[in-house]
């Protein structure tokens, strides 16, 4: 545990001091304030749906682009090498650089309850609902960031790692959306699978057992499948 | 301390390491040598647990990689071949990061900053950041980071690879007193970095171990003459040196001029045939300007190892 803190501790310290990182947070908070106050200004409303309907699309973008050098450049230029050749396991590393990511994006969420003190002072938001959003949003990110890493430990390359992460979490969030055309017998399947359908679920404000079963499932799933990759180089 | 048995390594069906044994003990500096792609790297990476061998066995401590992989990551101290570290912090975060990794606790860690921040001359460095230092101080950051933990066994790919000349006198100091203690294994191209710094060379070359001997008897091998250089006057013709001096061994780069006659002799069984030489101008009247015995040197001798195995192959 210690060494995973202190794993994370380092890479935030980078984040901090890394430029890219101001560059994406600074286009989440502009676009996220775009549309909330588009939606606050024009169609008079307060709540934060406008903001939480493009978060995963932000996220689409916005996480690949985090988690792509996390593992893929650290292979490279053989930092992984040193990492793992001190007494700190591979599961550990793995873990310590989600963390690190998923509290950036926490970070990054935190920031936009500047919109929600706004809407809180003008006007009465269904709290609950919005609660539910942060943490279905949470949610959403902990998933796409495991799929970030894993496409990070894929390669030593970061486009290749940022075009896959891209990929795989472009098909995940189409599934839902394409449901109508596929044949009837898949359709429930493509549509569990899809992280919009559980995202938007608990959008609505009620958290389900399963849409949290669901995320946890896939960030296990590709932490693992990181972790694997990682083991791969020792054989 | 460490053991090796019958290692071997297959980067998917090209096999770097075809069998590699040797035994070192507690204390002891030795240095891997061996032309580019030899296996030095991979072997370091095996013994610092960053990957297992495809076969074989080794062992630290008593303990086998394979099954206690944690607990020898704890007893050594690894510097990687191109000497990784995270280019954006500052020296003395790096190293305290470092001892964050090593578990080495608060109360501990500055004393073991300083401590390796001074053996490595790096004290005006420390407040710097990484990637603005020198190649020869990141090299130096990359060797405190290595020692922080004073590990029993310290293995250093490259350890010396851009430094300058005081540097490099300057390291293969702290290594040799370092060496006292404990065991360290270095790799390099440099033949000289051996037979200054390590008690023993372990020569490696396509995957295999070509000699394994104590610097002081190898030294002793290389002292045996290479060819003897001489130059004398009083001769007109090539063929006239040749007939004279056959009986010597074979005559190499003949040059006259002015009937001033130099040449090399190369001996087949190495021996000093200087007295021959000596007694055969003066039986003839001509008159000696030179002689001059050339022992074989460390470099021509990695050179024999590792080249007369390449030309097997071909
Ligand atoms: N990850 C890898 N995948 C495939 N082949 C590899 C890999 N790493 C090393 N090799 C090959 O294994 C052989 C041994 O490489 P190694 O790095 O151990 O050599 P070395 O003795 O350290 O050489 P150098 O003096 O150039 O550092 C080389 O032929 C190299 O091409
Ligand atoms: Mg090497």
């Amino acid at each position: 545990m210690r060494n995973i803190l202190k794993i994370v501790k380092r890479e935030i310290f980078s984040m901090i001091t890394t430029s890219g990182t101001y560059v994406v947070a600074g286009l989440f908070l502009l676009l996220t304030g775009w549309y909330f106050s588009s939606s606050l200004l024009v169609r008079n409303r307060a709540d934060l749906d406008s903001v939480f309907s493009i978060i995963p699309f932000l996220f689409m973008f916005f996480i690949p682009a985090i988690t792509m050098k996390l593992i893929a450049e650290e292979k490279k230029n053989g930092i992984m090498e040193q990492m793992l050749t001190f007494p700190v396991s591979d599961v550990q590393y793995v873990i310590g650089k989600f963390l690190s990511a998923f509290i950036f994006i926490a970070a990054l969420l935190l920031f936009t309850l500047f919109y929600y003190i706004t809407i809180e002072i003008i006007g009465e938001p269904d709290t609950g609902k919005i609660i539910a959003s942060y943490i279905s949003a949470l949610f959403l990110g902990g998933a796409l960031i495991s799929i970030g890493l894993f496409a990070s430990s894929q390669s030593s390359d970061q486009i290749t790692s940022y075009i896959v992460s891209f990929s795989i979490i472009f098909v995940l969030y189409l599934a839902d959306k394409v449901v109508n055309v596929i044949p009837f017998e898949i359709q429930n399947v493509v549509l569990y699978l899809g992280t919009d359908t559980h995202y938007r679920n608990m959008l609505r404000g009620v958290i389900d057992s399963r849409d949290i079963v669901y995320f946890i499932s896939i960030i296990l799933l590709f932490l693992f499948l990181t972790a694997r990759n990682l083991e791969k180089r020792k054989w | 301390m460490i053991e090796v048995q019958g290692l071997k390594k297959n980067y998917g069906s090209f096999t770097a390491l075809k069998g590699i044994d040797f035994t070192i003990n507690k204390g002891q500096i030795v240095g891997f040598l061996g032309p580019n792609g030899a296996g030095k790297t991979t072997t370091m990476k095996i013994l610092s647990c960053f990957m297992y061998p495809t076969s074989g066995e080794v062992k630290i401590d008593s303990k086998n990689i394979l099954s206690k992989p944690d607990e020898i990551r704890r007893l050594i101290g690894y510097l990687p071949e191109h000497n990784p570290l995270y280019e954006e912090m500052i020296v003395y975060s790096y190293l305290s990061f470092v001892c964050d990794m090593r578990g080495i606790p608060k109360s501990k860690k500055a004393d073991a900053i300083s401590r390796v921040i001074s053996i490595t001359g790096l004290s005006e460095m420390a407040d710097k950041t990484i990637n603005v230092l020198s190649k020869g101080y990141r090299q130096r950051v990359g060797l405190a980071q290595a020692m922080i933990h004073d590990p029993m066994v310290l293995i250093l790919d490259e350890p010396t690879s851009g430094l300058d000349p005081n540097q490099i006198v300057e390291i293969r100091n702290v290594l040799k007193e370092i060496g006292k203690e404990k065991t360290v294994i270095l790799s390099t191209h440099i033949l000289s970095e051996v037979e200054h710094t390590c008690e023993r060379a372990i020569i490696i070359d396509n995957g295999k171990i070509v000699t394994d001997e104590n610097i002081d008897v190898l030294k002793k091998g290389f002292s045996d003459t290479d060819h003897i250089d001489v130059v004398i006057k009083g001769i007109e013709s090539k063929d006239y040196v040749e007939k004279l001096f056959s009986n010597c061994g074979s005559l190499q780069d003949i040059v006259i001029e002015n009937s001033i006659c130099s040449f090399k002799v190369i001996t087949d069984d190495s021996s000093d045939n200087r007295e021959k030489i000596f007694g055969t101008v003066v039986k003839n009247d001509l008159v000696l300007l030179e002689l001059h015995a050339k022992p074989r040197s460390l470099e021509k001798l990695f050179q024999q190892l590792t080249y007369e195995d390449k030309a097997d192959i071909k």
